[in-house]
């Protein structure tokens, strides 16, 4: 099953991962050929098994409504590449708007 | 006998009956690791300080008469550097997370400081515990301490060879498709991977959610078994940790074979098995049988599938956990120039800069077995194949009690000779995988050596249990290392780089000495 070099692309986008035009290429022979591998799925008898997420029989435990042990925001700050104050600092999100 | 060839049971006791101190105990340990692991790389970084601070502090519970509630006293353990350490930098293996200090420790390096063992630092990986070599590591490759120019295995490389090395007593590693059991194997010790939930996943960095484990490293089943007693069991902290009781594992290991099942399932004992290991592998089963243990044909049809299953299921979860790697509030960001300084482009350019090659494979095909033309043809198809391998694992184990595989299809291999071919490199996990798609617990142990090159490379075999059955695994692992003495076994590189470092830095003292009275 071969990828094509825009499907490389568009993921390559949604994973927030920048691959340059060499990159893209070398991971579409690499992504195909994993892909390729995993077509002998499509041969496995399965019927109408449902799929597995998860191997225990658990939901989700709750606990008491309490407040307990936090993280202190100094200490939560302590790896920010950029901070300003008690702030994480971002490029903008929204775009500056236009002027004239 | 020295320290470091002793059991962690026989240190712990050692220490326990003030036979020699924590502290001395931790100078032994620190002088292998300064003499020989310039050259093997297990350690991205060694916690002297720490280490010693944690020795003093056993030797005043020791002094106080409280010895008797530290099971771990005085024992040197290395902790995968994908598990987090409070204070102590931990990096995934990852430029990523270079640098980065964890403001907490994870449960089981908290549980183990507790009983006393003295954690001696961080232990190289593949980088994001993706990997079956340590070749991924973003800092450095990991040397196997049999023959020095092959891979210890990995992704849990540096563990393996730091117990293999005598660097440490204990490690832990972490295992999401055999990352503990492989490089257990290459290196010739005993590794275990235990029920999925039996230990906390609180502080190990994710990798595949559904699959990871941490689990312990050592030189025999008595000592992992030790150390998965004192760290494992319920986490209120970890959602998907068991409330079931620990295995008795003292009993476990006493219990005699007689009548105890184990199941063969001869497609793990196909193509790509190098004939060698399963001449091994084959012979430790004769052994069981010979010593009362029963070998039942099992069928597990489902194996075949087992890597392309773990290749969609695992990636689709990596891509989803290693998305919080964005440059935003820990580790790594891209310099950007005023003009480049976009969110789109911090994160794009972070992750691009920060991940290295296989990281981003694995993310690339995860992100795309999830999208939604694709989700139903890779993803949901490769979980439902992964139910099959469960139900036949549960079918099996209605007629046997273990099964017994080889853990690796090959011994250890040079550096660089697999590096280039991914999906090469993934089939060294052909006989691993399947138990963490199903939750099963597996315990690698050493069966015999292969001869190459000159050199004598470990054979492992794995043996598989039903969930939460651990007490099998050491049943039958016990009454193999009283057996036979494969377990007990060193490189013979270590003994004769120590006596090489020695008459190093011996003859360089008499040429400074006589300097010095002949200048001055």
């Amino acid at each position: 099953m071969s990828i094509s070099l825009d499907e490389v692309k568009i993921t390559a986008m949604l994973a927030r991962l920048h691959l340059s035009e060499d990159e893209c290429r070398a991971m579409q022979t690499e992504l195909g050929k994993v892909l390729t591998y995993a077509e002998q799925l499509q041969e496995a008898s399965i019927g109408e098994v449902a799929p597995t997420t998860h191997v225990l029989p658990i939901s989700c435990p709750m606990r008491a409504d309490e407040v307990g042990v936090q993280l202190r925001g100094d200490v939560a700050l302590r790896g920010a590449p950029v901070k300003e104050g008690a702030l994480f600092e971002v490029p903008a999100i929204l775009p500056k708007e236009q002027e004239g | 006998m020295s320290l470091s060839k002793k059991s962690a049971m026989a240190l712990a006791k050692a220490v326990q009956n003030r036979e020699v101190s924590a502290t001395e105990v931790l100078t032994e340990f620190l002088q292998r690791i300064h003499r020989l692991d310039g050259k093997l790389g297990c350690f991205l970084q060694v916690d002297e300080a720490g280490a010693r601070a944690q020795a003093h502090w056993v030797d005043q519970e020791i002094a106080a008469g409280r010895g008797a509630a530290l099971p771990l006293c005085g024992v040197p353990i290395g902790i995968k550097d994908m598990i987090v350490t409070k204070d102590l930098v931990t990096t995934a293996g990852s430029k990523m997370l270079a640098g980065w200090v964890p403001p907490y420790d994870a449960t089981v390096v908290d549980r183990l400081r507790r009983a006393g063992a003295l954690v001696m630092g961080k232990l190289n990986l593949d980088e994001f515990a993706m990997g079956s070599s340590n070749e991924n590591s973003a800092f450095k490759p990991c040397r196997n301490p049999w023959d020095v120019s092959r891979v210890p295995g990995g992704s849990s490389g540096g563990s393996a060879a730091a117990v293999a090395a005598d660097l440490c007593t204990l490690t832990l590693g972490t295992d999401t498709g055999g990352s503990i059991r492989q490089p257990g194997a290459l290196c010739g010790i005993s590794a275990l991977k235990p029920t999925y939930g039996r230990v906390s996943r609180y502080g190990a960095i994710a990798f595949a959610s559904s699959l990871d484990q941490i689990g312990p490293m050592g030189h025999s089943v008595e000592d992992v078994a030790l150390c998965l007693d004192v760290m494992g069991g319920h986490d209120p902290l970890d959602s998907t940790s068991l409330q079931e009781p620990l295995p008795r594992w003292k009993q476990a290991l006493q219990e005699p074979l007689r009548g105890l099942r184990i199941g063969v399932s001869e497609e793990y004992f196909g193509q790509g098995l190098d004939a060698r290991i399963e001449k091994q592998v084959r012979e430790a089963l004769a052994l069981l049988e010979r010593e009362g243990a029963v070998l039942v044909p099992v069928s597990l049809p489902s194996t075949k599938y087992a890597i392309a299953v773990y290749y969609m299921v695992a990636t689709a979860e990596a891509s989803s956990n290693l998305a919080r790697y964005d440059g935003v509030r820990y580790g790594f960001r891209a310099s950007l120039s005023k003009e480049e300084n976009t969110l789109q482009n911090m994160y794009e350019q972070t992750r691009a800069q920060g991940f290295g090659p296989e990281v981003k494979r694995r993310i690339m095909l995860g992100t795309y077995v999830l999208r939604s033309g694709f989700f139903d043809a890779y993803y949901r198809r490769a979980g439902q194949v992964r139910t099959r391998i469960r139900e036949e694992f549960a079918q099996a184990f209605q007629a046997c009690d273990i099964i017994a595989t080889p853990t690796s299809p090959v011994p250890a291999f040079r550096l660089g000779e697999r590096i280039t071919d991914p999906l090469a490199m993934y089939l060294n996990d052909i006989y691993t995988v399947s138990a963490n798609l199903a939750g099963l617990p597996g315990l690698s142990i050493p069966c015999g050596f292969v001869s190459e090159a000159g050199h004598q490379l470990p054979a492992g075999l794995q043996l598989l249990a039903a969930p939460l059955r651990e007490d099998h695994l050491y049943r039958v692992g016990g009454a193999y290392q009283r057996l036979t003495a494969y377990h007990t076994e060193r490189p013979g590189w270590t003994e004769k780089e120590l006596s090489h470092k020695e008459s190093e830095s011996a003859s360089s003292l008499t040429a400074m000495q006589g300097t010095y009275e002949g200048g001055m």
